[in-house]
């Protein structure tokens, strides 16, 4: 079977060859067949992949041992679901899946766009297959998913604490939104190809866009909540570079997003926005570069991965290329409106691009500058979270607040006499849960007590939208409340459902405040039947278990919680003994709290029938972190959801002549 | 048996891609609208947009009564040029653009018209 | 034809001049701590994180009187004895490749409490435990 998958990946190059060279002739010269033809092998690299994509699968569920992936990244005694994950557990198959979901992606643009913008689409094309041409290259020549050796009576096995549920999505959905941001790049690049001056790449790629940044959001905090339930240090984000390799490229793509509505609404700002979609599918690539080398810590471990040279090649080709092109196309760029205002819409949305670049750029700074240093200087040298956190409150803090004034202010020019009527609500909600929290103690922590005032004047600024909206609908059209909203909403889906997700992040940012700046963290060795006390809670050890599970061996201290008086049962931190990979992991035991968020994290260590070494966090409003995933789920659902009077309209605008010659 | 399959795989792939050729000749340029149109379109559009958004955030408070009145004035003006603008350029009717389509498409260095 | 540039170029210039600034100052004052290998640091005071591989036998306790170990540099080397109170990762033992921050004392690298933490070269997560 080997064979079959190698030849599948050999076709799957040839037809990217195809795709490059025939469609950027047949784009230059205008011919149409063969520009179609160069799409066809597009479409069919999905074909190849598929087919390359299904021997792996299949070798991994037979057990194929003889296959040198399917033996070092599982074993006979691995559950069927997580064999499916060492599909992408391992460097080869990784890449596979990146090529198999981009060749995915680029179809169903291609077969989209054939109808909606056929001239575009014929430089989009080349491009595509570009990208599509790199990762073939990669898995035919230098990593490749089929490499065969004797077969073995067992394999390796799966690291257990990849062993989860959270683990057989995260990687995928991170995967979708690196390549999803491929889309938009290549529309870009074919729009500056094409020497384009209108925005048609602009609304084509949309909702690409915005589907690849959900799904790099989500996508993270799925990996945030793994951390945090599965590695267990009571923690969720720790700023590892594999961590801001995902990171970076959502900022950019969160920045694009904004920007992008500035050029729709204004007509400025091309240039930048070409600049960030070029960033932000560079920082993709990167983020797959650091995520498959392994730790970016030192020059060491960047040389042993086989791939690692070759991505950082192609990245500085893509940057070289599309730098250049955009420059030979400055001309086309240039805006023909100006920022007339300081204390605009437009110059709220730009201060916020800056600040989310800034943030992006402090975070490759980071990651990168070991490696600076280390060249310069001999020896690298690290950042850590401090650094970080730094600059996640400098940046971060403003950008909160301009999540609440953005949406207040008017197009163009607002004056200082209309600000202060509409402000006047939001503030005086701030301040009031300032002096509020203030008097509950919540003084302790000064970047806590800002934030949370800004997040309550975000969240008093949405909640002025979505009833001042209301109630002009309704003024207009009559009926219920209810109906008004329903109707509000549905006629302004993007705008409505971009303040869902403002509001999600506010919840976010109340969850990663109340976790960071207001938790308790206590740690000391505990006898049998003592009691130590942290916050309102008291914590007494029981005694140790010791269970034989299907793979491991189960060690648990037993301690009993109470709180106030009241009993809240028994929590079960421990260690797992695995027998075949001949490892322990930590089994943290977390208790949350339905009612005000909040979590108890216990750690144990040192398990002993007569003691332990228990380490005991309180994590005020946590859970709102994962709540926030949801609600941003569902605001971007809104914003994506089709609207067929847009859809009329776009049609009409770029395919006018086409309905007039069909009349 | 996997060098067959292999076989099928690369034959219908070559298969797909030649579709396009068994056709006998070049089809028709799609009609689609010229460079100019397409901007004053956007602009139309984008005019029209403005002043839409201008009354709600007048309809919702977020503008004042003077406000309004300072920056409705040049905004309609503006969209009335856009729309005078469009219904120009779409005056070069679906024929006489086809003319131009089928000029460019006889000359095979015409890069942009596809 | 004069026309007058838009100020946002100039804004956009100006930011990121200003952010370049402070990145670079931050990082030149308060950043950073150097990574040295076992070998590299003879002579070195001040605070470093330390890369390299435990040897030998691994003995104390972190939550009492110290876990003590020796570290060598992961390509071969001598090595120099450790002391460190705090968190251990799970997959700690001997013949680990880890990393943990300190400082060294009289010929023994004092380990700052609650920083070790383990690579682990062929997975692709990395163990963290601070």
């Amino acid at each position: 079977m080997p064979e079959l998958g190698r030849a599948a990946l050999i076709v799957c190059l040839g037809l990217a060859v195809y795709a490059v060279g025939g469609g950027a002739y047949a784009a230059w010269t205008g011919r149409r067949r063969l520009a179609e033809s160069a799409q066809n092998a597009i479409i069919a690299s999905f074909a190849a992949a598929l087919v390359a994509s299904g021997v792996l699968l299949g070798g991994l569920l037979r057990h194929d041992f003889s296959l040198t992936y399917v033996w070092q990244h599982t074993s006979r005694e691995l559950p069927d679901p997580y064999v499916v994950s060492a599909f992408w557990g391992g460097q080869e198959g990784s890449l596979l899946l990146w090529l198999l979901i981009l060749t995915g992606f680029s179809s169903i643009a291609i077969l989209l766009a054939r109808r909606s913008a056929p001239s575009l689409l014929a430089w989009t094309a080349p491009v595509l297959g570009g990208v599509i041409l790199f990762f073939s290259f990669l898995l035919v020549a230098v990593a490749s998913p089929f490499a065969t050796q004797a077969a073995q009576s067992d394999g390796l096995g799966l690291n257990p604490s990849l062993q989860n549920p959270y683990m057989l999505a995260h990687p995928p959905m991170l995967y979708l939104g690196f390549v999803g941001l491929t889309i938009p790049f290549a529309f870009a690049m074919g729009a500056l190809l094409a020497r384009r001056s209108d925005e048609l790449w602009v609304v084509v790629t949309r909702r690409w866009t915005l589907v690849a940044w959900t799904f790099l959001g989500f996508g993270q905090l799925l990996g945030a909540h793994w951390a945090y339930v599965e590695v267990g240090w009571g923690g969720y984000f720790a700023w590892d570079p594999v961590e801001n390799a995902a990171l970076m490229p959502w900022l950019a793509a969160t920045a694009f997003l904004h920007s992008v509505m500035i050029q729709e609404k204004r007509g400025m700002l091309k240039i930048w926005n070409v600049l960030l979609v070029i960033g932000a599918f560079a920082l993709a690539l990167f983020g797959t570069f650091l995520t498959r080398s392994g730790i970016l810590s030192s020059i060491h471990s960047f040389t042993e991965s086989s791939i690692g040279p070759w991505f950082l090649g192609f990245i500085g080709l893509v940057l070289a290329a599309s730098i250049a092109l955009v420059v030979s196309r400055l001309p086309l760029l240039r805006a023909k409106t100006r920022l007339e205002s300081p204390v605009s819409r437009e110059a709220t949305f730009l201060y916020n691009n800056l600040l989310l670049v800034a943030f992006c750029l402090t975070i490759l700074w980071g990651v990168a500058y070991p490696i600076l240093t280390e060249a310069v200087r001999g020896e690298p040298v690290t950042v850590g979270p401090p650094y970080y956190n730094f600059f996640l409150k400098a940046f971060g803090l403003p950008l909160l607040v301009l999540m609440g004034i953005g949406p207040l202010i008017a197009w163009r020019r607002a004056s200082l006499r209309g600000l202060g009527r509409t402000f006047a609500w939001p503030l005086g909600v701030a301040l009031a849960t300032g002096v509020a929290l203030l008097v509950l103690g919540a003084g302790s922590s000064l970047p806590g007590l800002v934030g949370y005032t800004f997040c309550a004047f975000v969240l008093a600024s949405i909640a002025l939208e979505f009833a001042r909206g209301t109630r002009a609908r309704r003024a207009l059209s009559g009926g219920s409340w209810a109906a008004a909203l329903a109707q509000l909403v549905g006629r302004n889906r993007r705008r409505y459902g971009g303040y869902v997700v403002h509001a999600a992040i506010v919840l976010l940012a109340i969850g990663v405040i109340g976790s960071s700046a207001y938790d308790t963290t206590r740690e000391r060795r505990l006898g049998k039947g003592e009691t130590m006390a942290v916050d309102d809670y008291r914590l007494t050890y029981l005694g140790a278990t010791s269970e034989r599970a299907a793979n491991a061996r189960e060690i648990r201290a037993v301690v009993d919680v109470q709180r106030g008086g009241e009993h809240l049962g028994a929590m079960r931190p421990g260690k797992n003994q695995y027998f075949a990979e001949q490892q322990v992991s930590n089994e943290a035991a977390i208790r949350s709290d339905r009612l005000n968020g909040e979590d108890l994290f216990l750690i144990a260590e040192q398990i002993g029938p007569n003691a332990v070494f228990l380490k005991v966090l309180v994590k005020p409003l946590v859970n709102l972190v994962w709540v926030a995933g949801f609600v941003f789920l569902a605001g971007s659902l809104i914003a994506l959801w089709p609207d067929a009077r847009e859809q009329r309209r776009l049609a009409l605008r770029y395919g006018r002549h086409e309905a007039l010659a069909r009349a | 048996m996997e060098l067959l399959l292999a076989a099928v795989l690369a034959a219908a792939v070559v298969v797909f891609v030649a579709i396009p050729f068994l056709r006998e000749r070049e089809p028709p340029a799609p009609l689609e609208p010229p460079e100019e149109a397409l901007v004053a379109a956007e602009e139309r559009d984008r005019a029209l947009a403005e002043l839409k958004e201008l009354e709600f955030d007048h309809r919702t408070g977020k503008i004042t009564d003077e406000d309004y009145r300072a920056l409705v004035q040049p905004l309609r003006q503006r969209a009335a040029r856009t729309l005078t603008n469009g219904a120009s350029l779409s005056e070069r009717t679906p024929e006489s653009s086809g003319e131009q389509h089928l000029s460019a498409r006889s000359s095979p260095s015409s890069r942009r018209d596809l | 034809m004069a026309r007058r540039a838009s100020p946002a170029r100039l804004v956009i210039a100006l930011a990121v001049a200003t952010m370049l600034a402070i990145f670079l100052v931050y990082t030149a004052i308060a950043g950073g701590t150097p990574q040295l290998r076992p070998s590299e640091l003879k002579g070195r005071t001040g605070e470093v994180s330390l890369v390299g591989k435990v040897v030998g036998k691994v003995s104390g306790d972190a939550r009492r009187s110290g876990l003590r170990f020796r570290l060598r540099d992961v390509e071969g080397g001598a090595s120099i004895a450790v002391v460190y109170r705090g968190s251990v990762p799970d997959l700690f033992k001997s013949g680990r490749d880890v990393v943990l921050k300190g400082r060294l004392h009289t010929g023994t690298f004092v380990g700052t409490p609650n920083t070790l933490s383990t690579k682990c070269p062929s997975k692709y997560v990395a163990e963290k435990k601070s």
